[in-house]
C-alpha cells in the first residue's frame, strides 16, 4: 500500500533526484527553464485591454504602464470623436425636415430660439 | 495562449474604432468638385464652403439632392435661409425640426393663424425699419 506524500516530502525527493542528475544533464534542463522563463515574460507583457467577460481592465506592470495609458486615451478620443461625428450626421428623414423648413413660407427664426 | 486572445481583443477594438472614426476624418469635398446643382444650390456658402467641416459639408450636400424639384420661391428662400442654418448647433437643428413637426400636426386653420400671426409681426418690423428713413425723406421735402 503506498502511503500519500506531503510536499515536503515530494520537495525532498526532488531534491536528492537533483543531485544525482549528470552535470551536462542539469546544465541542459537549466537552460531549458530559463527558456520558458523568457518565453513566458515576453508573453505577460502583450498588451492586454480586455480581460474576461470583455471587462477592460489593466494589468499593472511599471514597464508596460504607458502603453496602457496610452492606448486607452487613443480609444477613448476615438470613440469620442466618431461618436461625436455620428451624431452630426442625420439621416434622410431630417434632410426631409430640413428643406422643409428651408423652404416653409415661416422664416426659421420661428423655429429657431 | 490567453495573453495572445487578449491581444487579439485589443486589435479588434482598435480596428473597430479607427473604422468608426475614419469618416470624422476623411478630407473636405472643395467647392470647385461640386457639381453644377450643388453649387447652384449652396451658392450662398461659396465663399465659406471650403472652409466648412467635413461632416457640415456632407450634411448640407444631402440638402441639394432635392433642390432640382423646388419651385423658385422654394429656391428663393433656400438661398436667403442656408447660411444661418448652416451656423446652427446640431441642438438648434433638432429643436428646429420638432418644433416644425409638431407645428406640422396643428389643425390647418391653427397654422393659417400662426402663419398670419408671423406675418403680421414681420410687416409691422418693416414698417419700423423703415420709420426713420420715411420721417427723414419727409422732413428734407418740407424743408424745401
Amino acid at each position: 500500500m503506498n502511503t500519500p506524500l506531503n510536499p515536503e516530502e515530494i520537495r525532498q525527493l526532488l531534491n536528492r533526484s537533483a543531485e544525482r542528475i549528470e552535470p551536462s544533464v542539469l546544465s541542459k534542463l537549466t537552460e531549458a527553464r530559463s527558456r520558458a522563463l523568457a518565453a513566458q515574460k515576453v508573453a505577460a507583457i502583450a498588451p492586454t485591454l480586455a480581460g474576461e467577460k470583455f471587462v477592460a481592465y489593466f494589468r499593472p506592470q511599471e514597464d508596460h504602464r504607458l502603453l496602457y495609458l496610452g492606448m486607452a486615451l487613443i480609444l477613448i478620443l476615438t470613440l469620442f470623436s466618431s461618436t461625436s461625428y455620428w451624431e452630426q450626421i442625420s439621416g434622410p428623414d431630417d434632410d426631409e425636415l430640413d428643406i422643409a423648413i428651408l423652404t416653409d413660407e415661416l422664416p426659421i427664426e420661428v423655429y429657431v430660439d | 495562449m490567453r495573453s495572445r486572445s487578449h491581444k487579439t481583443l485589443s486589435g479588434g477594438i482598435l480596428l473597430l474604432a479607427s473604422l468608426l472614426a475614419l469618416p470624422a476624418f476623411s478630407a473636405v469635398t472643395p467647392w470647385a468638385s461640386l457639381s453644377p446643382v450643388q453649387r447652384e444650390a449652396l451658392t450662398p456658402l461659396a465663399s465659406q464652403w471650403d472652409t466648412l467641416p467635413e461632416n457640415q459639408q456632407q450634411k448640407l450636400l444631402a440638402l441639394t439632392k432635392r433642390y432640382p424639384q423646388l419651385t423658385a420661391e422654394q429656391k428663393q428662400r433656400m438661398h436667403s435661409r442656408i447660411e444661418a442654418w448652416s451656423k446652427l448647433t446640431h441642438e438648434q437643428r433638432v429643436q428646429a425640426r420638432q418644433k416644425y413637426t409638431a407645428f406640422s400636426k396643428l389643425p390647418p386653420d391653427k397654422r393659417e393663424e400662426v402663419k398670419h400671426m408671423v406675418r403680421q409681426q414681420e410687416a409691422e418690423k418693416k414698417a419700423a425699419a423703415n420709420a426713420p428713413v420715411a420721417a427723414g425723406e419727409a422732413a428734407t421735402t418740407t424743408s424745401k
